[in-house]
């Protein structure tokens, strides 16, 4: 019994080893000749997959997906080069974690690849600039946003679903708030107006574009407390949910009747709505939120200064990046607007009735009434992902106390980021 | 008569409510044991968005479809990887260790207390605390981006080799080796052929903890492998993602997938577990 | 017989770790130029460092409490199982190990959407028997709760069969003894198993609180999300690993973190000494 056994495991022990030393024979092959790019992502879909198809379709150059999360990404990056490993010939960089990475001087400089931001959304390039070099590092999609809102809920509690005349209604963000409190006495407590402070949180978030660390100087003050007051504001007012922002419980809630408004981007519509709640037909409208439209995350695109193939990594960018082919490709796979700035000129680009919304031509809305009233940005900063994680804990703390006061709040952060970095001053 | 039929019910009833008691105690831990795992199987059979719209504790009707995602990535590919890694680090540390554990408990060299407390204070060593210095270790040795800093990555187990010293100085008896000695075998054969037999529960514990260990490592192979053909299962559920969403009933899935071996495993030796563990965790 | 077990261990545990010590002295982001530090990433952990102390608090107190749980309710089991279930042991036996073999990734998973506030099947239960539900990932006593039962569900098994195995090594003659004498279960239970179990109660308890400071999984894969800090709800579950990951592998200060680990070390070696010799005094009486 226990021979057969320890020859069983070693039979098996043997046979995948020559198994995989085949394996590694086959990646030896792929390395060596042909034209190939490897990209560090978090999209290995279908989507992704058809895109990058039509670009070595179009160039004849092999693409190599590599997963990698967006919040491991700097990690990845990290030890890699610390490790001398094989670094990506493109890596994303997500708007959270964008401030560390772009910081890094470990991109090269696609000018040098007759890339240049002069045909790159204007609003884009400071959010894809790195705030220690100065270097532009790469293009990324446009994410920029306004607020979804479920109809039924709208007109049922708010007396109407029509665009303009809640636009109308909301002139600021203590009209929402007061709104919110009608919403909840004659719902008898069951519908709130958001599903998540985060989702309020990160529309005031983007309005703003004071720095919430000046250099290494603290200015929380200017930046977080107009944020964390309004938030604060709405809690007490008990208008939103007790969901935690972008947790799954959080999409869950689209297709429910208890949260009327969310943050929505160009993307949303197919990737957070629809994918959550697709039974909604003619269900939804889009909206300027109070305070106007906002960017909302996004991702850059940068060349590591050591990647392998650049020639052919600043190929791709071009071509998806920064062609009108590239952006009808984006659109069709995707749903992703381009930062490249001549498409924008052709009105009916991006467009797409959406009996979803009820008609309404949200990709329309975006490309012609979101994008272009995008105003100055928060630039990144090497310290973002800090701020982000107290910020996240205020969030929470707010959830639990909402009683809390704004003075401790930032006190808190303030404490913790210091302790955090002793660079970082008051 | 009385006194003493009372004290006699009494007795019954004590030991009646004992019984209940404890299968309610068992029962009551069980469950609770199982319920997550349930809860496992029960989250792969839904969409991902549905997952969180209630609470769920009967099966969906997403299975397939999950399947269908989880095996689109080279499921099997990754799995490979996990078994390679697991399979080779188990035998390597079972290896070395037995050999390390034998040599603690029967021979006198110099330097032998000392050793042995040095290993046994590296127990003690949070594992990730070598880690940097181990990702630039396998850059120099080229060895970075292959399996191999995984095979590797806790072989050399302290616990492996405590625990097969404390083994073998309570199960082996002297006489073995020194008869073994008399008919000539030499030092390694005494140990193969004599002494290997009688440590199969030992055997068996070890490498179902090194396995075990090694098949759900998590930390290691994510800072060591960034070529995806390399990824372990712990890995590949990063996989199920697209760029604005993340598929967590296919994730459950593999998981779910990359526990039935183990459990397998473990079903199997749960017998000699605790033979193996017997000998060894007193003398401790 | 000894030397390739020395091979591996020197080339692949201590090398790197003597490596990392010699990073602690520096500054070093990974990519940079390494400078020299000297003692600044030490004074830096035990002086200037909030976050050292608290996740040095967080981890005593998920110790504390975790512990003596695990432990009570591996050594019930084992002694019930012995005791009074002998024929169904082996099945009760595995399914109570089976939370220690799950991959931490999938505990971690399973347990978010089980302490979920809105969707989670343990506010349903609350619910159920009319109790408030509670924001378990959410707020700082709930969090180191869930913390605490994650560490307890999944250790408990391992618990059972260490004891299992120290219970197996007790002559049955001493229980015969006690039982002709008239003692019953509970009795013989404290007057027997208990002292004769003590080596294997030493074991465990080191063994614990040494895996009590390693504590990382767990912690990490339960409060893992795009909106939650490392270290959950007011940094309330932030165990000392959390701390040495968060700055060597999102912060990229390998010197600092190295030197937290080191730091971390020294402070788990004391504490285990002093246990070890309260332990054993203990034993002496």
């Amino acid at each position: 019994m226990n021979k057969k056994w320890i020859a069983a495991i070693m039979t098996a022990a043997i046979a995948t080893t020559s198994m995989t030393a085949s394996a590694d024979l086959e990646l030896l092959e792929g390395d060596g000749s042909g034209r190939e790019v490897t990209i560090w992502c978090w999209d290995t879909s279908e989507n992704g997959i058809k895109m990058n198809n039509a670009f070595t379709e179009a160039t004849g150059i092999k693409v190599n997906l590599v997963a990698v999360e967006a919040k491991d990404m700097a990690q990845k990056l990290q030890t890699t080069l610390a490790s001398g490993g094989e670094m990506p010939d493109i890596a994303w960089c997500e708007a959270t974690y964008r401030g560390k990475l772009l910081s890094l001087d470990i991109w090269e400089d696609l000018t040098q690849y007759g890339i240049s931001t002069d045909e790159v959304v204007d609003y884009l390039i400071p959010l894809e600039t790195s705030p220690t070099t100065g270097l532009w590092v790469g293009p990324e999609c446009p994410s920029v946003a306004g607020m979804a809102y479920k109809r039924e809920l709208a007109k049922e509690y708010l007396g109407t679903d029509d665009r303009a005349e809640l636009e109308a209604m909301f002139t600021d963000w203590d009209a929402f708030i007061e709104a919110g409190k009608t919403v909840r006495e004659k719902s008898n407590g069951e519908v709130y107006m958001m599903s998540s402070l985060g989702a309020m949180g990160i529309i005031l978030k983007g309005q703003g574009s004071e720095p919430f660390i000046d250099g290494d100087k603290l200015n929380l003050d200017a930046s977080m407390r107009p944020i964390l007051e309004k938030l604060v504001q709405a809690k007490q007012a008990d208008i939103i949910d007790m969901i935690d922002y972008g947790s799954a419980e959080e999409g869950a809630s689209y297709a429910q009747n208890n949260d009327i408004f969310y943050p929505c981007a160009n993307w949303s519509v197919k990737f957070t709505i629809k994918m959550n709640d697709p039974d909604r037909e003619a269900g939804w409208g889009f909206m300027l939120p109070p305070g106007g439209p906002f960017p909302m995350g996004g991702t850059v695109h940068g060349v590591p200064k050591d990647a392998k193939h650049k020639e052919e990594a600043a190929e791709y960018i071009r071509f998806i990046d920064l062609s009108q082919d590239g952006a009808v490709i984006q659109r069709d796979a995707k749903g992703n607007f381009t930062s490249y700035k001549p498409t924008y000129d052709d009105p009916e680009f991006y467009t797409m009735e959406d009996p979803y919304f009820g008609g309404q031509d949200v990709q329309q809305i975006i490309a012609q009434e979101v994008l272009p009233n995008i105003g100055t940005v928060r630039a990144p900063s090497k310290y973002d992902q800090d701020i982000e994680d107290v910020y996240n804990l205020a969030l929470k703390t707010i959830n639990a106390n909402p009683d809390v006061t704004v003075d401790e709040l930032i006190a808190t952060m303030e404490s913790e980021l210091m302790g955090k970095d002793p660079a970082i001053t008051k | 008569m009385t006194k003493n039929s009372a004290k006699k019910e009494n007795h019954f009833l004590s030991r009646y409510l004992g019984k209940i008691c404890v299968w309610v105690f068992v029962l009551i831990l069980s469950l609770l044991a199982l319920l997550p795992f349930w809860m496992m199987i029960v989250m792969g059979t839904y969409i991902s968005e549905d997952l969180y719209t209630s609470a769920k504790i009967w099966f969906g009707d997403y299975l397939l479809q999950n399947l269908h995602t989880v095996m689109k990535q080279d499921f099997f590919l990754y799995y490979r990887n996990s078994i390679v890694v697991a399979v080779l680090n188990t035998a390597g540390g079972v290896l070395i260790s037995g050999l390390a554990g034998y040599a603690f408990a029967k021979y006198e060299f110099k330097f032998k207390k000392p050793l042995f407390m040095f290993v046994i204070a590296t127990l003690a060593i949070p594992p990730q605390l070598g880690l940097v210095g181990y990702v630039v270790e396998m850059r120099k040795l080229h060895l970075n981006n292959t399996l191999f800093p995984l095979i590797v990555s806790g072989m050399a187990s302290s616990f492996g080799v405590f625990w097969m010293r404390s083994f073998i100085s309570g199960g082996v008896p002297g006489e073995i080796i020194e008869s073994g000695r008399v008919d000539g075998c030499g030092e390694f054969g005494i140990y193969f052929r004599l002494v290997l037999p009688l440590l199969r529960p030992a055997i068996i514990t070890i490498g179902l903890l090194l396995f075990l260990w090694s098949w759900n490592s998590y930390m290691t192979p994510l800072v060591m492998i960034s070529n995806q053909k390399l990824y372990t299962i712990p890995l590949s559920i990063s996989l199920l993602n697209g760029e604005y969403r993340t598929d967590y009933a296919a994730r459950i899935l593999a998981l779910a997938m990359g526990t039935i071996p183990v459990l397998v495993l473990f079903a199997a030796g749960s017998k000699y577990l605790i033979k193996g563990l017997t000998a060894g965790s007193v003398k401790g | 017989m000894i030397l390739p077990f020395f091979l591996v261990y020197v080339a692949f545990s201590i090398y790197p770790i003597v490596y990392s010590l010699v990073i602690s002295f520096l500054n070093w982001d990974g990519i940079s130029t390494p400078s020299f530090a000297g003692l600044t990433n030490y004074i830096r952990a035990f002086t200037k460092d909030p976050f050292f102390y608290k996740s040095l608090t967080n981890s005593m107190i998920l110790m504390a409490f975790s512990i003596p749980i695990q432990i009570a309710l591996g050594l019930l089991m084992a002694c019930v199982l012995k005791d009074f279930l002998k024929k169904t042991r082996n099945g009760f036996q595995l399914i109570n190990f089976l939370p220690y073999v799950t991959t931490p990734v999938a505990i971690g998973l399973i347990f978010q959407q089980m302490f979920n506030w809105k969707s989670g099947i343990v506010n349903a239960g609350l619910g159920l028997i009319g109790l408030d539900s509670v924001y378990w990932l959410g707020e700082t006593w709930p969090a180191r709760v869930v913390v605490i039962l994650t560490i307890i569900w999944k250790n408990y098994g391992y618990m059972m069969i260490m004891f299992l195995s120290g219970l197996s090594s007790i002559s049955p003659k001493l229980y015969d003894a006690a039982k002709i004498d008239g003692a019953n279960w509970v009795q013989s239970f404290f007057k027997i198993t208990i002292p004769l179990l003590r080596p294997i109660f030493n074991f465990v308890i080191v063994t614990c609180v040494i895996n009590g400071f390693r504590l990382f999984d767990e912690p990490q894969l339960l409060f893992q999300s795009d909106t939650q800090p490392i270290g959950g709800p007011n940094r309330s579950v932030l165990t000392m690993i959390m701390r040495f990951y968060e700055v060597s592998f999102r912060d990229f200060q390998f010197g600092y973190g190295t030197a937290l680990a080191f730091s971390l070390f020294i402070i788990m070696g004391i504490i285990t000494m002093i246990l070890y010799a309260v332990l054993n005094a203990k034993g002496d009486d």
